[in-house]
């Protein structure tokens, strides 16, 4: 399904290579990668987990930094997915940066069901990540459980490359030239109510319709694979949805339909063969539909719902993806240095790396 | 599963990686099935039958053709046969009355189909419903996926879609017991046969289940001649995922017939006017055994004229386009699957019209 959704996975490098006469030979290169997994760290501090205190209480909110260092052979990262567990299974959001490069990949903080998966049904994304030796991401996080304490983790996973040289470059190059990234769009939660902001989503009453609208940045379009949902109620979560495109008006349904039955599915538990687990939305199959769906930038589309229980509804949707960047209309420059993430990198690492993104961005843009 | 085509949302121009402007030319589609009167969802009689009905619109707001991928269902857990039915090109997707469960799915597990369904602006796409349950109404809704292609100023492109759709000998089909199975008391064995219609093979890529109790299965084609398994089989642990308890929101079982691919890497060709024998020992529980074989049909096209000429009528394909039409006709009929597929895999369609 990968291959016909038209996605930009990175190639696996070759374990076998043809050899002379027909033979079958193993690739020298192929030890250039390993596997990784990695911790996401509290700042400051090496803590692997943040306890986040009670949503709207102080100290609700955290950061953790996934750092990449240059060292025992260790290079570039590049991530497939990010694991997460928290108390309990008690919710909360996550909103991850790049901002040594200025990437973005999500326009709202984003339920963590949605994020991350399990080990057993690791998420799904459009695209890796990819994050360069001795540069960092940056995931700020905030317990959206209202009364209970909420202690979180990430785990990133993917390959580390250990090459160096000519080969390195090349790849850099060609990721910093790369226009796509993968992407996140939520609801927009400007101007929410204090309530809304400390569940992390959208409240609406109980037998009441709302339009909820989620924008596409000005700085690209978004190419939607899927819609998840990780919505709440105290009732059976009965809500119809229908989605219209703001700007033209076309709705992508024809009718109003169930989200509960038909959109998208929240968190599921899964017993019986072949194991027990929970399957997050994150982790549900690729793609919604077998094609995908382009977004058009600073285009607000709208989610319209009718919470059909008697209870009110936390609305949390969102469209995932990868987001086509336009870098010359409204993107900060990707390689723009200076602000407080990158000016952590120069610190910490003594080695030139600022004046090397700066040397590439010269090349690439 | 084989998706048509998507448009690729990135192109390369002049050497450089572009945003594609023609990827604005589809959308996504949820097409609900309604009754005559539009109401969303249906209600069907305990033991009676009904039918929904996806109608595609006529070009509205420049949206046209739609292709579904999968179709979902919820019957709120009440048992459902279906059949569904595209008058335009008069394509049946079954043999029989298929229960729900087999043909559709839910999310997070849609049922896999090998095949998508095309359908023309002005059409319906029908499903014949029989209330399986003899007490009480059932409410149903049918959701088909999809998109729809946005056509205007793009009719040279649309009429060779359309003509490539319209020549096109393949399409989504499923195959159930020509007899709707009885109960079948514990221990016992009982035979059902699957007569594969005399226009049309039969691909196979998955045997689905939703009988919910274990039993043994052996599979024979060709009436008793070819049996493809060497002894019964369990048709809990090694054919198919006889079900599984799904608690949560939302509870439901998933069958087999939502679990996506296929039960092998390959797929098995059945002729066309064969008859398909399933010999059925059931486990320790009486159960009416509930299972189809899912796939694709490939039609000789003894009344292709007909269809087609119906077909072209339904799609307004334009006499100007039609070179170009023919053109993606005939590469249609060389390859008629598009791209995926199984590396090393038979092709089950060569020549038009090959085979017998």
């Amino acid at each position: 399904m990968l291959a016909t959704c038209g996605l930009l996975q990175s190639e696996d490098i070759p374990a076998l290579l043809p050899g002379k006469n027909g033979s079958v030979c193993v690739n020298p290169d192929k030890s250039l990668i390993k596997w990784r997994w990695q911790n996401l760290i509290v700042i400051p501090g090496s803590a692997t987990s943040i306890t986040l205190q009670a949503a709207g209480s102080a100290g609700d909110t955290g950061t953790l930094m996934l750092i990449v260092p240059d060292s025992n052979g260790l290079g570039d990262f590049e991530i497939c997915g990010f694991l997460a567990t928290s108390t309990s299974g008690r919710r909360f959001t996550i909103m991850l940066e790049q901002t040594d490069i200025d990437r973005k990949f999500m326009n709202q903080p984003l339920s963590n069901n949605l994020f991350a998966g399990t080990s057993l049904l690791p998420p799904k994304y459009a695209e890796p990540f990819f994050v360069m030796a001795q540069t960092t991401m940056k995931m700020n996080v905030k317990n959206i459980t209202a009364g209970a304490t909420n202690t979180v983790q990430l785990v990133a996973i993917g390959r580390q490359f250990f090459d160096r040289g000519e080969s390195a470059e090349r790849r850099r190059k060609l990721f910093l030239a790369k226009k796509t990234t993968p992407y996140w769009l939520v609801p927009d939660l400007t101007g929410a109510t204090a309530a809304d902001a400390n569940n992390g989503g959208v409240t609406v009453a109980a037998g009441a319709t709302a339009d909820v609208l989620a924008t596409v940045p000005s700085y690209g379009d978004l190419e939607a694979l899927f819609l998840m949902d990780d919505s709440t109620t105290a009732g059976t979560l009965d809500f119809r949805l229908q989605i219209i495109e703001g700007t033209s008006g076309d709705s992508l349904m024809d009718a109003s339909i169930s989200g509960r039955d038909f959109v998208f599915s929240p968190t599921l538990t899964v017993t019986g063969f072949p194991n027990s687990g929970v399957i997050s939305a994150a982790s549900l199959p690729f793609s919604i539909c077998g094609w995908t769906h382009l977004f058009r930038r600073s285009t607000p589309t709208v989610l319209r719902v009718t919470n059909n229980d008697a209870s009110d509804l936390v609305f949390r949707p969102c469209f995932g993806g990868r987001m086509i960047l336009y870098p010359e209309a409204g993107l900060v420059n990707p390689l723009t240095m200076g602000d407080s993430n990158s000016q952590f990198i120069a610190k910490t690492y003594p080695s030139p790396i600022v004046d090397y993104l700066k040397s590439l961005r010269k090349e690439c843009f | 599963m084989r998706w048509s085509r998507d448009i690729p949302a990135l192109v390369i121009a002049n050497g450089r990686l572009c945003r594609n402007g023609d990827k604005f030319a589809q959308k996504w589609f949820w097409a609900a099935a309604k009754d005559p009167s539009g109401d969303f969802p249906i209600t069907t009689l305990a033991g009676g039958t009904s039918i929904a009905t996806i109608e595609i619109p006529s070009v509205d707001n420049d949206r046209g053709d739609a292709e579904f991928c999968y179709f979902l269902l919820n019957a709120g857990g009440s048992a459902i046969a279906v059949q569904p039915y595209y008058a335009s090109m008069d394509r049946k997707f079954s043999n029989t009355a298929i229960d729900g469960r087999l043909f559709f799915g839910r999310l997070p597990f849609p049922g896999g189909f090998l095949e998508t369904v095309y359908c023309f602006p002005n059409t319906k796409l029908q499903f014949l419903i029989q209330n399986l349950v003899t007490t009480g109404s059932t409410t149903t809704s049918i959701v088909g996926v999809g998109r729809r292609f946005l056509d205007t100023g793009r009719e040279r492109i649309t009429a060779v879609r359309r003509r490539a759709a319209i020549a096109k000998r393949t399409h989504l089909f499923l195959m159930g017991p020509d007899t709707p199975p009885a109960s079948v008391t514990a221990a016992a064995t009982a035979t059902y046969i699957m007569t594969v219609p005399g226009d049309m093979d039969f691909q196979s890529s998955q045997l689905v289940d939703a009988t919910g109790q274990d039993y043994n299965v052996r599979i024979y084609e060709n009436g008793r001649s070819n049996p493809l398994m060497s002894a019964e089989i369990s048709a809990r642990d090694f054919v198919f995922s006889a079900n599984r308890s799904v608690t949560g929101f939302p509870s439901n079982i998933i069958t087999a017939g939502q679990l996506p691919g296929r039960v092998c890497n390959f797929t098995h060709l059945f002729k066309r006017g064969s008859k398909i024998r399933v010999e059925i020992t059931m486990g320790s529980v009486d159960a009416a055994p509930v299972f189809a074989l899912r796939g694709r049909a490939i039609y000789y096209g003894a009344t292709s004229k007909d269809q087609i000429a119906n077909a072209e009528r339904c799609a307004n394909v334009h006499s100007v386009w039609r070179p170009l039409a023919e053109r993606a006709m005939a590469e249609a009929l060389r390859a008629p699957f598009g791209g995926g597929g199984f590396e090393g895999e038979i092709p089950a369609v060569g020549v038009p019209g090959g085979g017998t």
